[in-house]
């Protein structure tokens, strides 16, 4: 049983080169022990689940009010996470992050604007600077030397096998918003080394997010948090859905849609339209089952996590999409690189400027790779004409009175769920594939049908927006509320075996583990 | 409802200490705690109840865990319920080759026209089995109370032989097909004992997981990847009989197969060593048939040409010898029909057409079980 067995099997870690997510077998025999205890930082397998149950046994165990030993436990078991996949990055990450405690420890100490603005530089340009190399150091040299190769030069460059540390653009992220926060003085800089690893190092969100805020969840680590039976359920109901969302419908999803937008030159037109559709919802189910895991774990050790997305797919436009879409970071977007910018406080032009710079950046910090920045581009694009659109209709209130009629709404709803499935082509390492893959879709090509029956792709779509449309109504709501707890509870353990019935055979990594 | 009284009421000046008080929860988030409490409890007994029940299942249903012996089960058990007491049941056990070949309702057609009575004739053929699978598969079938009153027992050449990694027959009926009791049988002919026992473990440890192509392809078969769906044997006749959907090949498709065959069985027929664990399997086939008394003849299913110039000479030899050896000590028949049939009867080489399945059954009822019917009768 202590075998790191899989909840399911998972055959397959290869999204992007298994050289960048494989780390080498640990050097010093305990690491080593303990990555064949936990050889994956992924929450549906037994091992995790496993580990799971001693931390928040252990946890709950301790008495409220050595909550500083709760912290303290939390920290060394986030930290042996990471250290089950590599030690060495762990190490890194916790270096980086004691560094970055000391230095805004250093500038709350000082009122001096300059040396405080330097100081504040210093922290994000060191966080910039780690994700720079981790992440985008191959993508750059990579460019370089096609751009020396097309001006008839040799490549000059070599590029390195880096293995990118898992997290790395979410806890970046996390201390920069930190950093910034407490040199505009909005929060104080946390007195507690401990506390402050706590929140960059906190394993359910360490992965993949969500994006917190240190204001938020350093308040929550000094909280002393009591059992509570409301927040357990809470947790375990978020658990589960996000279980059955990965397991059954993005690992679903993955088997129409990742054969053929990998090779979309053997496949059918038909086919690979019904690809596209198949990808978009194995993102949205992937990323936010990954999110509700996090959240729900996070609950069950009495911590809450912001909610990451809602219900995307129901949005009536672009900016509606970014409002339910990886909630996280587009409001750290907004907060940290669109405001400062300018945000809409210019014109027109400064604002569609500040919106595509946002979106840009939004869309490379994905992935080292053009066509991620090709699909932040997009999205600009989306939103700039979204609001020439709103401009445009409100001197007109027939036509924006046609608009919000049940038919002027569903062909709101058509457009943008068609416009982010079409970018969401792009949201893959390899751009010549996205091209094949559109050429593929608007010229009509015979050829290979998809590997299973689209009845179970249709299906899952129309339970997808089946059971959001019942959340938007409040009706699942109503009915949940009435329900005695027997059915509910049962409810629970339905979830989780036809979770486990539907997944397919060969597993999937999480989309978001490769950011 | 707060107790200590808010402090924006109390002028600074007055204020000497501060107390936190619990406000203590009304009786509406009380019930919210208890239902909260009642929810989670009631979701971790369903969740043990379901995998226990699952795992229960797993273990004593053959059908749930083998869907194709399961099948075939049924359908047997189903025409003994029709049949009438008395009527002798003919078992054929055997692999993909008994599955096409043996027309079990033909059979009895035969039978009640030569000899007047009725009989049960069934099919229990599977796809790439041997003598492992077709032990566990009797044992099984004893242990659901059938007794065939003539077992004839296919003997597949290319599975009397030890893989690399373990008899062939592992990769096609791995651990999470048997029962726990069922391991230590395989493991001592041959298979992989950690790989099986970890196969089968899945079954107790997560058998939603481990049973899920097979309870999704019963009920959402378009669901599952065809390979991994084991309902094959939900297409077969009501005696168990299979045919390929097209009657018959063109010449180039006739070229490809053989390139198949050579292919796949070229090796293996080259070399194949009759006298390993897979055969001993087969012994012990037969010792259980003498236990239980019931008649059992060994059978070298129909080939073409191309299939029979695989194999080396002297493997024929060595498999022909065997053959008659262990029938001589075991005493029981064995029969080589390797050539009974045209090249035509068949679509690969050694899985018939129709046509071919009629003539072979029609000859395998005249010369070994209308034989064998009438003497049971005569002794009687």
């Amino acid at each position: 049983m202590l075998a790191p067995m899989l909840l399911v099997p998972t055959a397959n870690l290869a999204y992007q080169s298994v050289a960048q997510l494989q780390p080498q077998q640990p050097s010093w025999e305990y690491f080593a022990w303990l990555h064949r205890l936990l050889p994956e930082p992924f929450f549906q397998t037994q091992a995790f689940l496993l580990f799971f149950a001693l931390v928040a046994a252990v946890y709950w165990l301790v008495p409220r009010r050595w909550n500083t030993v709760r912290v303290l436990w939390l920290v060394l078991v986030s930290f042996h996470f990471y250290a089950a996949w590599s030690f060495e990055l762990a190490f890194l990450v916790t270096g980086t992050t004691v560094l970055d405690y000391l230095l805004a420890r250093w500038m709350d100490s000082t009122s001096r604007q300059r040396l405080r603005r330097a100081i504040a530089c210093s922290s994000v340009s060191m966080n910039l600077g780690l994700l720079a190399y981790f992440k985008y150091k191959n993508f750059f040299l990579g460019s370089l030397n096609e751009m020396l190769v097309g001006a008839g030069m040799e490549p000059a460059f070599s590029t390195l096998r880096i293995l990118v540390p898992f997290g790395i653009s979410f806890y970046t992220f996390e201390a920069i918003s930190y950093a910034i926060d407490v040199y505009k003085q909005r929060i104080k800089a946390e007195r507690s080394l401990p506390h402050f690893l706590l929140f960059i190092l906190f394993f359910p969100h360490l992965v993949a997010g969500p994006i917190v805020r240190a204001g938020d969840f350093l308040r929550q680590a000094h909280r002393v948090k009591r059992w509570n039976w409301i927040r357990v359920q809470i947790g375990v109901q978020f658990f589960l859905i996000g279980l059955f969302k990965k397991l059954a419908i993005a690992d679903r999803m993955a088997i129409f849609s990742d054969d053929v937008l990998a090779e979309p030159g053997l496949y059918s037109t038909s086919a690979v339209w019904l690809a596209v559709l198949a990808y978009a919802f194995r993102i949205y189910a992937d990323f936010s089952g990954y999110s509700d895991m996090a959240i729900g774990l996070a609950h069950l050790l009495g911590f809450k996590l912001v909610q990451n997305f809602n219900m995307p797919y129901l949005a009536l436009n672009v900016s509606d999409f970014w409002r339910r879409w990886h909630i996280s970071l587009s409001t750290w977007l907004r907060d940290y690189v669109f405001i400062p910018l300018g945000g809409s406080r210019g014109g027109a032009w400064s604002t569609n400027r500040n919106l595509m710079l946002t979106m840009m950046l939004g869309g490379l910090w994905h992935g080292a790779s053009w066509s991620y920045l090709v699909w932040g581009t997009l999205h600009g694009m989306f939103l700039v004409v979204h609001r020439q659109f709103r401009a445009f209709c409100e001197p007109r209130p027939r036509l924006t009175t046609l608009l919000e009629t049940h038919l002027g709404s569903l062909a709101r709803w058509f457009t943008t769920f068609l416009c982010i499935s079409m970018a969401w082509i792009f949201f893959r390492p390899d751009l010549a594939g996205a091209f094949e893959v559109f050429e593929r879709m608007f010229q009509l090509h015979h050829g290979q049908g998809l590997l299973l029956n689209n009845r179970s792709l249709w299906y899952t779509v129309l339970f997808v927006f089946g059971c959001q449309w019942l959340v938007s109504k409040g009706i699942a709501q109503a009915v949940w509320v009435r329900t005695p707890p027997p059915i509910i509870g049962m409810g629970y353990a339905a979830c989780l075996s036809v979770a486990m019935i539907l997944t397919p055979q060969q597993g999937k990594t999480f989309i978001y583990f490769t950011f | 409802m707060p107790i200590a009284p808010t402090i924006s009421d109390v002028p600074r000046s007055r204020i000497v200490s501060v107390a936190i008080v619990e406000v203590p929860h009304t009786p509406r988030k009380r019930t919210r705690i208890g239902t909260a409490r009642r929810t989670v409890i009631w979701a971790v007994l369903l969740v043990l109840g379901a995998h226990l029940g699952m795992m229960t299942a797993t273990e004593h249903s053959d059908r749930l865990r083998d869907p194709p012996f399961g099948d075939k089960l049924a359908k047997l058990e189903q025409l003994q319920r029709k049949a009438e007491s008395e009527a002798p049941c003919i078992v054929v056990l055997g692999s993909s080759r008994t599955l096409l070949g043996f027309h079990g309702e033909h059979a009895e057609h035969e039978i009640k026209q030569t000899l007047g009575t009725r009989a049960i004739a069934f099919n229990f053929g599977t796809p790439a089995s041997g003598p492992i699978t077709h032990l566990v598969y009797l044992k099984r079938l004893l242990a659901a109370g059938l007794r065939p009153n003539l077992l004839i027992l296919e003997v597949l050449p290319p599975a009397l032989q030890d893989g690399i990694g373990g008899p062939v027959e592992a990769a096609i009926f791995p651990g999470d097909r048997l029962a726990s009791h069922e391991v230590p049988i395989v493991v001592q002919y041959g298979y992989d004992a950690k790989q099986t026992y970890q196969q089968q473990r899945a079954n107790t440890v997560n058998p939603w997981a481990s049973m899920r192509d097979r309870l999704l392809a019963r009920v959402l078969s378009s669901w599952v990847a065809e390979g991994s769906r084991l309902d094959w044997s939900r297409n077969t006749d009501a005696h168990g009989w299979s045919t390929p959907p097209r009657q018959s090949i063109t010449a180039s498709e006739r070229v490809e197969r053989e390139a198949k065959i050579r292919a796949d069985f070229a090796m293996p027929l080259a070399t194949m060593e009759p006298k390993r664990r897979p055969f001993a399997a087969l012994r012990e086939i037969l010792d259980i048939c003498q236990c239980e008394r019931i008649p059992v003849q060994m059978l070298l299913m129909p080939e073409d040409a191309t299939f029979r110039k695989l194999y080396a000479p002297q493997v024929t030899q060595k498999l022909l010898n065997a053959m008659n050896a262990l029938g001589a000590e075991k005493h029981v028949p064995f029969v080589n029909a390797r050539e009974w049939l045209n090249d035509d009867d068949f679509y690969d080489g050694h899985h018939m057409f129709r046509q071919g399945a009629l003539k072979f059954t029609s000859k395998l009822t005249s010369e070994i079980i209308v034989p064998f019917l009438r003497d049971t009768a005569r002794r009687r």
